[in-house]
Formats: structure tokens, C-alpha cells, sequence
């Protein structure tokens, strides 16, 4: 199953890799990136695969999320579905 | 793919703008609980219902931890009352409504609808008893809802059904009256019967305060790209999509009935444009049932000219006047009582009848 993650922050050094290690514990892979600095703030967007992680959906959100604040980030994560269903007919 | 603007966007909506689900809802027929032993029928509809609902809050709350999107209420809506229990060889029909409540709340969900009759075409003698009991039913339980449908475009308005429905409002309310007459917070009367703060929008738009010249008009361009939004945003359309003004629950709209900006004539106006119709009206214990019959007649009017869906959910608050609160809690906040015209209008609602369909209800 594929879902969307974004990851808002202060910007510093590390901050993809410290996300991709987190993804990778998991066994989440990352399909695509997509990330810019706004101002101070880092935001990224990012696409992955879910298929092969052992955590039910919902654990492996609030596990993501609880990490992320660990690391100074808030870390949404979605299923597609539902930006499929806001934004295509 | 989707871009960038759109995922930010929908995450903003969740996020910042609280997005919810409204309501699931989900439909169980009782016609094959019918049953001319009434405890026999009560006992089956208890059943069914449990059994066939027995995982939609579980689920529900499934759902709702795997898309990170709260529902905020899970409903049950039955085959209407009045059809299952026509069969039963009794006169009170109080028992299905306990009957339903208690599945409701063995099930869980915050609400179970279809204590109902329609009765657009005339009253049976179940659909009478079903009207009678009403008032008891809706004292008596927590979760059930009520509604009656007694007009629609083909087949005009009941006015027979309109006049009792005034006197089952204020009966409700009676019933009720240790809790500012809450169970007519349960009770909608209907024709054409199918399924943020909508005021400071309104005011947004350019509107001094809602209630003022223009807010008819605003309305319709805001029903307007609510309904349009539905439609693109849903491969399939269900329910009312519209702009819902209940009273009660608009901060909005509280604070413009309390300064007078917005009457009771004004809402009447705002739901020729918008779906729904005139709901969580609160006006003065002292209200006649004939009042509000009639104020039932207005509306069931406006939806049967304009082939419409129209709805009063009006509560006589017991013992309060203008200018008083009435507080239904939760949800369903709180709703200023509002002035009604003292003309009399009993000798028309007297009369009772029927009010014709109109001359385009002929298409066929």
C-alpha cells in the first residue's frame, strides 16, 4: 500500500537522513522525495511503500510520528487514498 | 501524481482545519421483523439489529485510526416504524421505540433513526398511533430520533398530519421540559424527505451581520459551490450536500438571532436557497400548536413548490421567552429562543385537509 509522508522542521544538517533511517527500521520504502526550505523551515514530501513493514497502518503512524518528535519534526503519514479521493474524480 | 500544493493542502485541512467525517450511517431493513405479537416484533427488531450492526463501531473505529480522520458519529437508520409495526395487534407503540434504543446502545452508535412515519399521502391507522406515541417515546430514550414526512411535490401537504404534528411538537416538549424540552431535538417533521460557521461565511462575504438584506442571496452562492465541491470531490453523491444551518450549532447564527439581526421570517427566506430547512429553532414555551403547525405548513410549502428537501426541528423551550437560552448540549449546542409572529392562525390550521400538489408534480 502506498502512502504520503511529510515532515515539517527547523532546518539542519541531517534531517533526510534521519528520516530515511526511521523509514528504514521500519521496512518502509521510499518511492519518491520531493523537499524544499521555506524560509527556515524544512518541508518534505515524500511517497513510500508500505507493503513490506510488520506494523498495523495505524501503529506505524503513531510510531512515525512519536519518533519524529523525538527528532524535533512532525511527521504526518497518510494512506494515498485519501488525497486521491480530496483531489482526483 | 498528485502535486505538491494538493498534498500540503489536504494535510492542512486534517491538520489545522480539523477535517471530520460526519457521520457513517448505516441502513437496516426491519420489514422481515414484522410480527402481529408486539413483543414478538420487538424482540426481532432488537435482534436484527444487533446482529447485523454488531461491527460498525469497531470498524468505524477502524477506519478512523487508519486514515487519521475522526468520525464523529456512527448512526443506525432503520425501515420507518410506523410500515414494521402495522402488522402488530396493539395500540402503544412506545415498546419499539425502547426496543430500539436498547439495540442503539448495545451497538453503540450515537444515534438510531426511523421512528418514523409518511405520511405525505395520509395517515394509516399505524402511522396515527406511530404519531401518538411520539411524544412518550422520545421522553423515554436516549438515542432514538423521530421523523415524520408529511408533504412532498407529488403529493402535496397532509395538513391533517401537519396540525397533529403541531400538538406532537408541543406534547415533546412537555415531555421533555426538565431538559428545556430536549426531545424535540429528536424529532424532525419533513417533506420531500430524503438524508465552520456557515453565518461568519456569510459575514465574510461581505454581509454587515447575518440576518441582514443580501443573506439569501449569499447563501445561494455559498450552497452553491458547497454542493458543486461535493460533486467533484465524491464519485458518488449520497445524502444532502449542502450548507446545513442549524441554529444551534452556529456560533454565527447564535449571536445574529440574539442581536435580532436574523428572524425567524429571515431563516424561512435562507432555506428556499439551501437544503434542510428551518432546524434547532427555539421559540417561546407559550407557543401554540397551531403556531407551529403552521410554521411547519410554511416550510413543507417551500419544499413542495420548489421540489425540494425542507425540514422543521423546532423546540417550544417550556417556561422560556425571548431573549432566554435554550441548552441541548454537546453536539447539538445551544439555541437563542426567537420571537414568532402572535397573529392566530388557528381557524387555517383547523381546517386540515390537504394542500394540492403543484401544477409541475405532473411530469409523468
Amino acid at each position: 500500500m502506498r502512502a504520503i509522508v511529510t515532515v515539517v522542521g527547523q532546518d539542519r544538517v541531517g534531517i533526510i537522513a534521519d528520516v530515511c533511517t526511521l523509514l528504514a527500521k521500519n521496512q518502509v520504502n521510499v518511492l519518491d522525495i520531493s523537499q524544499t526550505v521555506m524560509q527556515e523551515y524544512f518541508t518534505m514530501i515524500m511517497m513510500v511503500d508500505t507493503e513490506k513493514t510488520e506494523l498495523p497502518f495505524a501503529q506505524l503512524v503513531q510510531c512515525l510520528q512519536e519518533e519524529g518528535k523525538g527528532l524535533g519534526l512532525t511527521i504526518h503519514v497518510q494512506r494515498e487514498d485519501i488525497f486521491n479521493a480530496m483531489h482526483r474524480i | 501524481m498528485l502535486s505538491r500544493n494538493e498534498i500540503m493542502q489536504t494535510i492542512q485541512m486534517i491538520d489545522q482545519q480539523h477535517l471530520d467525517i460526519r457521520t457513517i450511517t448505516m441502513g437496516i431493513s426491519l420489514l422481515s421483523c414484522a410480527d402481529p405479537d408486539p413483543e414478538a416484533c420487538c424482540r426481532k427488531i432488537y435482534d436484527k439489529i444487533c446482529r447485523k450492526a454488531e461491527r460498525l463501531v469497531p470498524v468505524g473505529e477502524t477506519i478512523e485510526a487508519e486514515f487519521g480522520i475522526p468520525i464523529v458519529n456512527k448512526r443506525i437508520s432503520v425501515t420507518p416504524i410506523a410500515l414494521v409495526a402495522a402488522g402488530c395487534e396493539t395500540s402503544d407503540y412506545v415498546p419499539f421505540a425502547k426496543a430500539l434504543d436498547r439495540a442503539a446502545k448495545t451497538c453503540g452508535v450515537n444515534f438510531i433513526g426511523g421512528y418514523s412515519a409518511l405520511v405525505q399521502k395520509g395517515m394509516t391507522e399505524a402511522d396515527r398511533k406511530l404519531m401518538d406515541a411520539i411524544p412518550e417515546a422520545l421522553a423515554e430514550t436516549e438515542f432514538v430520533c423521530s421523523s415524520v414526512n408529511v408533504g412532498s411535490t407529488r403529493a402535496g401537504i397532509n395538513m391533517d398530519a401537519v396540525r397533529q404534528m403541531g400538538q406532537v411538537v408541543k406534547k415533546t416538549a412537555q415531555r421533555t421540559a426538565d431538559r428545556d424540552g430536549f426531545g424535540c431535538a429528536k424529532l424532525v417533521v419533513f417533506c420531500n424527505a430524503v438524508g465552520d460557521s456557515a453565518a461568519r461565511i456569510l459575514e465574510e462575504m461581505g454581509l454587515e451581520v447575518c440576518g441582514t438584506h443580501g443573506t439569501t442571496a449569499a447563501l445561494a452562492l455559498l450552497n452553491d459551490a458547497v454542493k458543486k465541491g461535493g460533486v467533484m470531490a465524491s464519485s458518488s453523491v449520497g445524502g444532502l450536500s449542502g450548507a446545513f444551518i442549524p441554529v444551534s450549532e452556529d456560533e454565527g447564527m447564535i449571536a445574529a438571532a440574539r442581536s435580532g439581526a436574523l428572524t425567524l421570517d429571515k431563516l424561512e427566506a435562507m432555506t428556499c436557497v439551501c437544503s434542510v430547512g428551518l432546524d434547532m429553532i427555539a421559540v417561546p414555551g407559550d407557543t401554540s400548536a397551531a403556531t407551529i403547525s403552521a410554521i411547519i405548513a410554511d416550510e413543507a410549502a417551500i419544499g413542495m413548490v420548489n421540489n425540494k428537501t425542507t425540514a422543521v426541528r423546532i423546540i417550544p423551550a417550556p417556561g422560556k421567552g425571548v431573549g432566554d437560552t435554550v441548552e441541548m448540549g454537546g453536539l447539538l449546542g445551544s439555541a437563542p429562543v426567537m420571537p414568532v409572529h402572535t397573529g392566530s392562525v388557528e381557524d387555517f390550521i383547523a381546517r386540515g385537509g390537504r394542500i394540492p400538489a403543484p401544477l409541475h408534480s405532473l411530469k409523468n
